[in-house]
């Protein structure tokens, strides 16, 4: 017998394929669901509207205090209902208390209080019905204010619109309308695709691998000659045409949905309602779309049959899928972020990177970021590649085939065997715990003197969070290259700290002289009056102990520590070379030093694997940081 | 020749903690029928697993006609054909195309008529072409045999193939056995009927707590199997 070794993936493709397409809930799922849900959808929320727009619905009530003439005849658009002496003193009242019974008392939305020069909008916003009160009030001030200035303009002889009116504003709306709903779409549609990407592989991924679990065909199928990798590509090709369908279907459903809206809409004598609203963006962006899709799709389809293959059932693997949906919607939802622009610091970002591409392209296919495009595309492929590295070799661990046979537990929590050291997603975990605690622990300590206000979240976001895990994961401290160092070790690290500085300083320059000098001001000018508070309150030795010791011990126990051996157990060293100088960069949350702190993190990784121990990249941690304050300080 | 040397495989037990479900097996079983008798956790279905390349030893060395099973488990799955209550088959597929699947993935050059053939020794000719999920549980049982024999493999593991099954569908599966047998093949049968043991087997192995209990032919345990394997079972 001969296996065919090199199609091994396709048998299994064309089995899944197959079995997934006579699967009648998944074919409901992902493509009869969605071709129905936007007509119905729609035809619901026209009948809402015409229901809602037949329904006659009385103005807000409110009272008027204090005023009875020209203002009470402007008001429109409101019920003026007249009130007592005591009830008028109690709304007008310094009592709020007794202001909103009163309001409750007499079913009114607010009380308008008029004194001299002075109106008062007395809401009880707890009514649904107060935030349609204030518009109308401004409204109504505005004529009123009006009419006494003409009035008084008139009684010295000016001409009123003269004075009032010197300039009459006129918009035009120059775009076709066309074009003007384009660019509105622009900022939902790419999260649209990437929701719709992510809930049409969810299905497939938990019956292509929890489902087959559940079924018992699984273990016929790892008794078989196909390689691992091979059978876990042929299941991700399946998601992705699954994936891809729903998307399609999606659109097309949206797209018919919308043009025969639109049909009805014209017919109603309103323009810019066409199929052109999608379509005209044109081919090469459509096909950026697919471009950019495709590697998301990948990483997010690979994701979900991980998350699949790990849990032991199928309603476990929907339990572990759920969150994926969420954090893929937050990142991309970024993309709706007005004024959010393409960079390269947001390229690299998974989904987000793509999302705001395709905005921009969306918006403006003329002014489409082909080089930012080219970017995301490089990114979202080295993370799919990696991701689907991680994920075949999953299938060739035992718990992950046998989970409720040979699970042993985790950490402290471990019932029997060897722990065999961090995983990848305690790396990603630790790495998320700190970015988080950097991002929003440190404004607790924003009127902390200069030394606590960088070392503090250093220790409790960096170095806590890595000590709690080790003692949490009953690691060895070798596991995690805490080990103690050689002394020769010591001596490499610091020959190596003047390359290390050299290149940094060197690509770091590089990368900000092509950045403009009013973004770098702030951050420089932040930088200087923490050093000059380091400098005023401790000297030199307080700087080097704030900027150069305590990160090189807090960074290094996190980053050359658990994130490193974490995957360096999924990723192999090469990966986790790579992705811990990333992740090390992307946690000081600076674009503009990006680059070179990945460089840093790069050598300082190769450093920790090269010698079994992170003290040697303490040092060079500790020496680079130090030269570079110690040049600050001098320049001063 | 399949060669098990010192084989053990844990597992933990919230009541007794780590348990050797395999403990220390040394063997070794030519070609013929080899059963496997025992109580329930006694460790047949774990060898067979660690035979079958889905779990690994935690010590200890395998080999099948001088492949590392544990080194290159690709290559034994190549040579194997295997079946037992926990493996089932893709419900809304056909017998054949999960035959013609099988095919491929073995790199079989004649699948139709190894699948013709493969139908005949089985009786499954007349449901080839209906789906699985609407077979009989006794049919899809002797579709499994079939699949598992497709690409005539050299070492055959069978998994208690006729629990569940009724009585005809039972006998059918005994005789499938049967016709399974050639030269040069090795089938490994763990069940609990000492009747298919007495009609099948060549040799027995009786397992106790993940040792051997046992280990001669079926005939040197006498007349009596059922009441000799029992001892065996509570008193090794």
């Amino acid at each position: 017998m001969t296996p065919d070794r090199r199609g091994g993936w396709r048998a299994v493709f064309r089995t899944d394929l197959r079995e997934v397409l006579r699967d009648r809930r998944t074919l409901f799922i992902n493509l009869v669901l969605p071709a129905l849900l936007y007509p119905l959808l729609t035809l619901v929320l026209v009948q809402v509207s015409q229901i809602a727009a037949a329904t006659p619905r009385p103005p807000p009530r409110v009272a008027l205090v204090g005023e009875d003439g020209d203002l009470q005849r402007a008001i429109t658009g409101l019920t003026l209902v007249p009130v007592g002496p005591s009830e008028a003193e109690a709304l007008r009242g310094t009592d709020k208390p007794a202001a909103l019974a009163a309001l409750r008392r007499l079913d009114l939305a607010a009380a308008l209080v008029v004194d001299e020069t002075r109106l008062t909008i007395r809401r009880d916003e707890a009514n649904a019905r107060a935030d349609q009160v204030d518009g109308r009030v401004e409204s109504a001030v505005r004529a009123w204010t009006r009419t006494r200035s003409e009035r008084a303009l008139a009684g010295s002889g000016l001409d009123p619109k003269a004075v009032l009116d010197p300039v009459t504003v006129v918009r035009q709306g120059l775009a076709p309308p066309v074009e003007t709903i384009r660019t509105r779409l622009a900022g939902l549609l790419p999260l649209l695709l990437v929701i719709l990407a992510v809930s049409g592989a969810m299905y497939p991924a938990v019956d292509l691998l929890a489902g087959e679990r559940e079924r018992g065909t699984l273990e016929t199928l790892l008794s078989l000659p196909v390689r691992r990798r091979d059978l876990f590509i042929g299941k991700l090709l399946v998601v992705l045409v699954a994936a891809l369908a729903a998307v399609l279907a999606n659109l097309l459903s949206l797209g018919l949905t919308a043009g025969l809206v639109g049909l009805q809409v014209a017919a109603g004598g309103m323009e810019g309602f066409d199929a052109r609203t999608l379509a005209g963006v044109g081919l090469p962006t459509l096909g950026l779309c697919l471009l950019l899709l495709l590697p998301l799709v990948v990483t997010v389809g690979a994701v979900a049959l991980a998350l699949s293959a790990v849990a032991a059932s199928a309603k476990e693997a929907q339990n572990h899928l759920a969150p994926l949906l969420l954090v893929v919607t937050m990142l991309g939802g970024a993309a709706a972020i007005p004024d959010l622009r393409p960079g390269p610091a947001l390229d690299l970002l998974p989904v987000t990177g793509a999302t705001v591409v395709l905005r921009t392209a969306l918006e403006d296919p003329s002014r489409t970021p082909w080089g930012d495009a080219a970017l995301v595309l490089a990114a979202s492929v080295a993370t799919a590649a990696t991701v689907v590295a991680w994920a075949v070799r999953l299938l060739e661990r035992e718990d992950i085939r046998f989970p409720g046979l040979v699970r042993a537990g985790w950490g402290r929590w471990r019932r029997w065997g060897v722990n065999p050291g961090p995983g990848a997603l305690e790396a990603l975990g630790l790495v998320a715990v700190a970015a988080a605690g950097m991002t929003l622990g440190a404004g607790l300590f924003i009127h902390a003197p200069p030394a606590a206000l960088v070392m503090a979240p250093l220790m409790l976001f960096v170095a806590l969070p890595a000590l709690g895990h080790a003692w949490l994961g009953a690691y060895r401290p070798a596991q995690l290259y805490w080990s103690l160092p050689r002394g020769r070790d010591l001596g490499l690290a610091a020959l190596l700290a003047v390359p290390a500085i050299g290149l940094t300083v060197a690509v770091g320059s590089l990368q900000q002289a092509a950045v403009d000098p009013q973004l770098l001001k702030p951050i420089e000018e932040q930088m200087q009056r923490i050093l000059g508070g380091l400098h005023a309150t401790g000297g030199l030795p307080l700087v080097l102990l704030a900027a150069a010791v305590t990160p090189a011990i807090c960074e290094e126990l996190l980053c050359r520590g658990p994130v490193l051996a974490g995957l360096r157990r999924a990723l192999g060293p090469t990966g986790a070379v790579i992705i811990s100088a990333l992740l090390f960069a992307a946690l000081h949350q600076s674009p503009f030093r990006f680059v070179p702190q990945a460089l840093l993190g790069v050598m300082l990784a190769v450093l920790t694997l090269r010698t079994g121990s992170v003290v040697p990249a303490m040092v060079v941690h500790a020496l680079h940081n130090g030269a570079l304050v110690v040049a600050e300080s001098l320049s001063r | 020749m399949l060669i098990l040397d010192g084989l053990v495989k844990s597992f933990y037990d919230p009541g007794r903690g780590p348990v050797p479900a395999v403990d220390g097996l040394t063997l070794t079983l030519e070609p013929g029928v080899t059963a496997l008798m025992g109580a329930n956790g006694a460790g047949k279905s774990t060898l067979l697993r660690l035979i079958t390349t889905l779990l690994v030893p935690d010590v200890g060395r395998l080999s099948f006609d001088g492949i590392d099973v544990v080194a290159d488990p690709e290559a034994l799955r190549r040579r194997l054909g295997y079946l037992s209550t926990t493996t089932r088959l893709t419900p809304r597929q056909t017998a054949r195309e999960v035959m013609l699947h099988l095919g491929a993935l073995y790199g079989l050059t004649d699948i139709p008529a190894r699948i013709a053939a493969v139908a005949e020794a089985f009786a499954i000719g007349r449901i080839l072409d209906q789906r699985l999920d609407g077979l009989s549980t006794g049919e899809r049982q002797r579709v499994n045999l079939a699949r598992t024999l497709l690409a005539d493999p050299d070492l055959v593991v069978l998994d208690e193939p006729a629990t569940g099954l009724d009585l005809v569908a039972a006998e059918h599966v005994r005789t499938a056995v049967a016709t399974a047998r050639r030269p040069g093949r090795l089938i490994l049968l763990a069940t609990h009927d000492p009747d298919e043991v007495t009609a099948l087997a060549d040799r027995l192995i009786v397992l106790r707590r993940g040792r051997v209990a046992f280990d001669g032919t079926p005939a040197a345990l006498g007349a009596d199997l059922r009441a000799r394997v029992l001892e065996c079972i509570h008193d090794a």
